[in-house]
């Protein structure tokens, strides 16, 4: 279980000022954990508190246990903790994308019989076995972003730290990383923490968390966020125009279930 | 945006000189280079020239493709040819005459000796980034220069970095094509004005690339450190190169062909 017990965090040269104050979370195993809010809230600085790439100034990060803050041990929270950022681009090392996957086990030092192994059961993960042997810089971003994933699953980690990973997609690049997120938790059994401000990567998660300015100013379930008109606002969720109709659709008594966000879940509703 | 920005001049395809370990081919290139430079007579050169193309017809890459590299130095050739056959009035018997200008068969044949090196140099050693990728080549070097760790030269380190380098050159260039597209339509020139001019109307490009640049390298670290990256040591990869047998063998060939020129011929 990653655990935050009431996180406080402050950038050096912040003069003090806090990115987040007295946070606490848990991410189970198997568990898809949404993170919401607007620019500046910390989300990003939740996501780098969870890998021990940040600590704590105040309160402590545990992840199966093990303290983020502990020097002896925070190579340990990286294994257990696969990272995925925004922009593929920078995170991408290898020249080949079969070379870049293999890359974080590399560092573990596993061997190169299970490497390949690791390596090749990674790329059918996420449904880029075909492209193993490619260039990076010739794939689409959303199959780069999977090779981020793919990346990081590598490693064999417990939990998914994800950071925007949709931002910089187009519609069906979202869409398969979003697929592949909600399958990485909800049949790998995987504990994810997805940072997202994106309406419809919210809506998979189990249990959405909102920060605003550094506080957690919502924590539950994603169907009651959507619904909540003034939370949304606050931060900066923008329901797609789907969301919008089913909502109203719901007003004059049709039956859609809270929270559908795309057409085919919607049609569905409607024409079971 | 996506001009298939190419690295190199490698040229994908099974053959059994691709199959060869980068670090044997580079032994071999060395070798050939050494042996180029020492062969001084006719029999000699033409030893290194079939060996050159048993070696292109080995790759199985198109001629055109090995012989690209001489396109670029033909003007080095002519000159080459040039300035070693022509004499002011010779004292020998000559060829031609062309006014006070001469060509004799003895300055005729140097001048052929060393164009034919200079090709034999730009074919052999292309060969080498023909059939070898920049990462293998990295991993190469990497190898061949494994010995320096007990100056305590940090080889995998920089073998890391030369592979990073490798794989954001063309991030770079498209990075730097879209900055470029964006100065553009604001209505920056970059064809205009003399030598100077043309090189300040760069620096609008070059200041946000290099901005970029900083930032990436920045994230890059961050994401590696979260990928467990501590250094070089430990570290496994997918492929393990050994030098095999062939390698051996085809190494062998090439010390014998370099005493062969050396000595003999």
């Amino acid at each position: 279980m990653i655990r935050f017990e009431s996180v406080g965090f402050a950038y050096p040269g912040s003069g003090g000022r806090s990115a987040l104050t007295r946070v606490t979370l848990t991410v189970e195993p198997g568990e898809l954990v949404a993170v919401a809010g607007a620019n500046g809230s910390g989300k990003s600085t939740l996501a780098r508190l969870a890998d021990g790439l940040l600590r704590p100034t105040s309160g402590s990060v545990t992840v199966d246990g093990v303290d983020t803050a502990d020097d002896e041990r925070v190579w340990d929270v990286r294994s257990l903790v696969g990272m995925v950022f925004q922009d593929p681009d920078d995170q991408i090392v290898g020249t080949i994308v079969e070379e870049d996957v293999a890359f974080g086990p590399g560092n573990l030092g596993v061997a190169p019989a299970e490497l390949r192994e690791r390596v090749d059961a990674s790329l059918a993960a996420v449904g880029l076995s075909a492209l193993s042997r490619r260039e990076p810089h010739l794939l689409s971003e959303g199959q780069k972003q999977r090779v981020a994933i793919a990346g990081a699953l590598a490693m064999r980690p417990a939990y998914l730290v994800l950071d925007e990973p949709t931002s910089m997609l187009d519609p069906g690049g979202r869409r398969s990383v979003l697929d592949l997120i909600d399958g990485l938790a909800h049949r790998e059994g995987h504990g994810v923490l997805h940072v997202s401000h994106d309406a419809t990567g919210i809506a998979r998660a189990d249990r959405v968390i909102v920060l605003e300015s550094g506080c957690v100013a919502y924590d539950g379930t994603p169907a009651g966020l959507l619904s909540d008109q003034a939370m949304l606002a606050r931060a900066g969720i923008a329901l797609p125009e789907i969301g919008v109709l089913a909502d109203a659709l719901r007003a004059l008594g049709a039956r859609v279930p809270e929270g559908t966000m795309d057409a085919e879940s919607l049609v569905g509703a409607l024409w079971p | 945006m996506r001009r298939g920005v190419g690295l190199g001049n490698y040229i994908a395809v099974d053959s059994p000189v691709h199959a060869l370990d980068p670090a044997a081919k580079l032994g071999i290139v060395s070798a050939f280079t050494v042996g180029l430079f020492t062969a001084g007579t006719f029999p000699g050169l033409t030893l290194l020239a079939v060996t050159v193309i048993v070696g292109t017809l080995a790759a199985s890459v198109p001629i055109s493709a090995a012989l690209r590299g001489v396109r670029t130095v033909s003007l080095i050739l002519v000159l080459t040819i040039l300035a070693n056959a022509l004499r002011w009035e010779p004292a020998t018997v000559a060829l031609v005459r062309v006014g006070p200008l001469a060509v004799d068969g003895e300055g005729l044949a140097s001048g052929v000796f060393f164009a034919v090196r200079i090709v034999l140099l730009v074919v052999g050693t292309s060969l080498l980034t023909l059939t070898t990728s920049p990462v293998e080549l990295a991993g190469g070097i990497e190898r061949v220069f494994a010995p320096l760790r007990w100056l305590r030269v940090p080889v995998g380190d920089l073998a890391m970095t030369l592979t990073i380098a490798l794989r954001f050159i063309p991030t770079t260039v498209e990075e730097a094509d879209r900055i470029m597209t964006a100065q553009t339509a604001r209505g920056a020139r970059f064809d205009r004005g003399g030598p100077i001019a043309r090189a300040r109307a760069y620096a609008p490009v070059l200041v946000p690339l290099f901005f970029n640049l900083f930032r990436r390298a920045d994230e890059l670290a961050t994401a590696m450190e979260a990928r467990c990256y501590r250094g070089s040591d430990g570290r496994t990869q997918l492929r393990e190169s050994r030098m095999r047998p062939a390698d051996w063998a085809s190494l062998l060939v090439a010390g014998i062909l370099l005493i062969a020129t050396g000595v003999a011929l």
